[in-house]
């Protein structure tokens, strides 16, 4: 045995007793069970709810955290129209034409289990606003995964839709990360994304258009963000990591390194500065970049960053008019009210919707949302100037192939008044569940 | 038959060793219990279909990897320790026992969490490349890199430790057996 197992094996005599986390794995499981959690419908039985009022009013009471830390009340009544249906086809549509289709409600991809090619069919897509569904051919594909016996479908690569829905930005096959301008069919190519072809199907890409369609971001890895040094290392195979994420302005197509390797928070309409989060070297901090791809200024974020889960543009949205930016963190009330620690998701934790001023980078509220979301939350838009859109989507890879669900459970969508914390069914799907999904949100 | 029948026992046997390697991805006695329980609570919920395959520690194990790897976006925020590594002495210094146990540890925990699962897996699992990147689900290239990377940064901050590197060294790319 070398030396570094061995000291690895003491450090494992340091571990704490199991003790009776048996009873209690057996006991979540069971509570698990009962609620329905991990089942393929939508469940939003929250504790003190009847299921009478639940069918009466679709919706949970959704308990709203003030500043002051008081807990409030606020009804979950609707809030705006009936929910929107949408059929996702499971049937692979056609590919889009060279020639302009008109602008996109949406982009999404599905799970496509049980489908004979789900490669193809699980390839990113678009919904136009005359309810055509296109494949989007030349996009970069999702990753078939097998083990032991069972396949996963890993998430494609990255693809968002402009808020106007006129534009698609995504990364196609070649590695090119290209918009395309919806209404024409012209395509720009812009930049490659470094990585083999086997390790970009792997990447972890996240991109975020501005709320005005001037600008977007990408952050990106062809293996992993967390295998990227900040002074572009190479790799064991003499490959230059090169920058890890890019800002594009979409109305000059000119392309901006950004500084830190990861994360993107928000991307501000007009040229306010990109708030962006060094996760990896200092979290507690804030950073304005401005259009050169330069730090213009760093804020305190430590109040935020304690309680954000998730460092990255799929977790945090900047309102319409740059004033407002949200962000999902998770809450374990058991282990807060005993240590004042965050970051344990022992037993059941509560999703809370933040709202953050963007200025400063300090807290102005905290949402409790139905205890239906959970970590794999998404903040999918502002859909207006007063409430966000959050779908809570199963994730991408093991919990899906695991829990054997026909289908992509639990991914409709909600809006979340910011000022009042209501919320009220705003999409749902049909029986195909989008695994991926990218709204147009400027759209009426 | 109760569902979750054997699942206790299961535990009871394999449960403290499942501990360790939580303890060692996550550095955190607390962290090493949540992740445990999640993933305890994943297999029970499962346990009656894994149960016949007759190897729910792989499961486990495989659970605890992935489960690991996915907080890895919960805990970017958190996890950057307050501690400041204990200066690196002469070689005498080092090769005390504790003071390389408690380098190491707080080496590791400066390390991004997929570099930790890599090394844990590759050099305290003694698991193969092929067989670690079915576990995280990557590439076997994906291994490679993030084990360099995790050497090289393990040297970097730990000095003192380079011989437990080098040690290692011939074995990263060809495999532990």
């Amino acid at each position: 045995m070398n030396r570094l197992r061995h000291t690895l094996e003491e450090i494992t005599r340091e571990a704490p007793p199991v003790g009776d986390l048996a009873e209690r794995a057996v006991a979540r499981a069971r509570r698990r069970s009962r609620l329905g959690i991990g089942g393929s419908a939508v469940g939003l039985a929250v504790a003190g709810v009847t299921a009478a009022a639940l069918v009466a009013t679709g919706l949970p009471e959704v308990p709203l955290l003030r500043e002051d830390g008081n807990i409030t009340a606020a009804s979950g009544e609707r809030t705006g129209e009936a929910a929107e249906r949408i059929e996702l086809p499971e049937a692979t549509p056609d590919p889009l034409p060279a020639s302009g289709v008109g602008p996109a409600e949406l982009a999404y991809a599905l799970n496509c289990r049980g489908v004979s090619d789900r490669v193809e069919c699980a390839t990113p897509r678009i919904l136009t606003a005359d309810g055509r569904h296109w494949r989007v051919a030349d996009a970069l594909p999702p990753t078939l995964e097998e083990h032991n016996g069972q396949v996963s479908l890993q998430r494609p690569g990255g693809f968002a839709v402009s808020p106007d829905g006129s534009r698609l930005a995504y990364v196609r096959k070649d590695g090119k990360f290209v918009i395309r301008e919806l209404v024409t069919g012209d395509v720009t190519p812009l930049f490659s994304v470094s990585g083999k072809e086997e390790d970009l199907a792997w990447g972890d890409m996240r991109l975020r258009w501005s709320p005005d369609g001037r600008r977007v971001t990408l952050h990106y890895s062809s293996l992993d963000l967390d295998a990227y040094p900040p002074d572009g290392e190479v790799n064991p195979d003499g490959q230059d990591f090169g920058p890890t994420g890019m800002l594009v302005d979409t109305e000059t197509m000119e392309t901006v390194p950004l500084p830190a390797p990861c994360c993107v928070l928000a991307l501000p309409p007009g040229d306010r500065p990109v708030l962006m989060q060094d996760s990896y070297d200092n979290a507690s901090e804030l950073l304005a970049i401005g259009p050169d791809g330069t730090i213009q200024e760093r804020l305190p974020f430590d109040e935020v960053a304690r309680l954000l889960i998730y460092s990255g543009t799929e977790w945090t949205r900047i309102s319409p008019d740059g004033e407002s930016m949200v962000g999902i963190s998770m809450v374990d009330e058991g282990r807060e009210r005993s240590k004042g620690d965050t970051r344990s998701m022992s037993s059941d934790p509560r999703v809370e919707l933040l709202v953050i001023d963007p200025t400063t980078g300090r807290l102005r509220l905290r949402h409790r949302l139905p205890a239906s979301f959970n970590a794999n939350t998404d903040i999918l838009g502002w859909a207006d100037g007063s409430s966000v859109l959050a779908g809570e989507f199963p994730g991408d890879g093991f919990d899906a192939m695991l829990d054997e669900v026909p289908g992509w459970h639990g991914s409709d969508v909600y809006a979340v008044n910011v000022e009042t914390g209501q919320i009220g069914k705003a999409l749902e799907f049909g029986e195909a569940k989008p695994a991926l999904l990218s709204l147009a949100t400027g759209l009426p | 038959m109760d569902r979750y029948e054997g699942f206790c026992e299961f535990v009871a046997a394999r449960g403290q060793a499942l501990m360790g390697t939580a303890y060692l991805l996550t550095g955190d006695r607390h962290l090493a219990e949540d992740l445990l329980q999640d993933v305890l609570s994943k297999l029970a919920r499962r346990w009656r279909r894994i149960r016949p395959d007759g190897n729910p520690e792989a499961y486990a194990r495989t659970a605890l990897y992935r489960e690991y790897v996915s907080w890895r976006r919960v805990r970017r925020n958190q996890e950057l320790p307050s501690e400041n590594l204990p200066e690196p002495g002469g070689s005498e210094d080092i090769a005390d026992q504790a003071v390389r146990r408690i380098t190491l540890r707080q080496a590791l925990a400066r390390l991004t969490p997929r570099q930790r699962a890599v090394l844990v897996l590759r050099f305290y699992e003694d698991r193969t490349e092929a067989e670690t990147a079915r576990l995280m689900e990557c590439s076997v290239g994906t291994v490679k890199s993030q084990t360099h990377l995790a050497l090289k940064r393990l040297r970097a901050l730990t000095p003192g430790l380079g011989d437990l590197m080098t040690e290692i060294e011939p074995t990263t790319t060809g495999g532990m057996r």
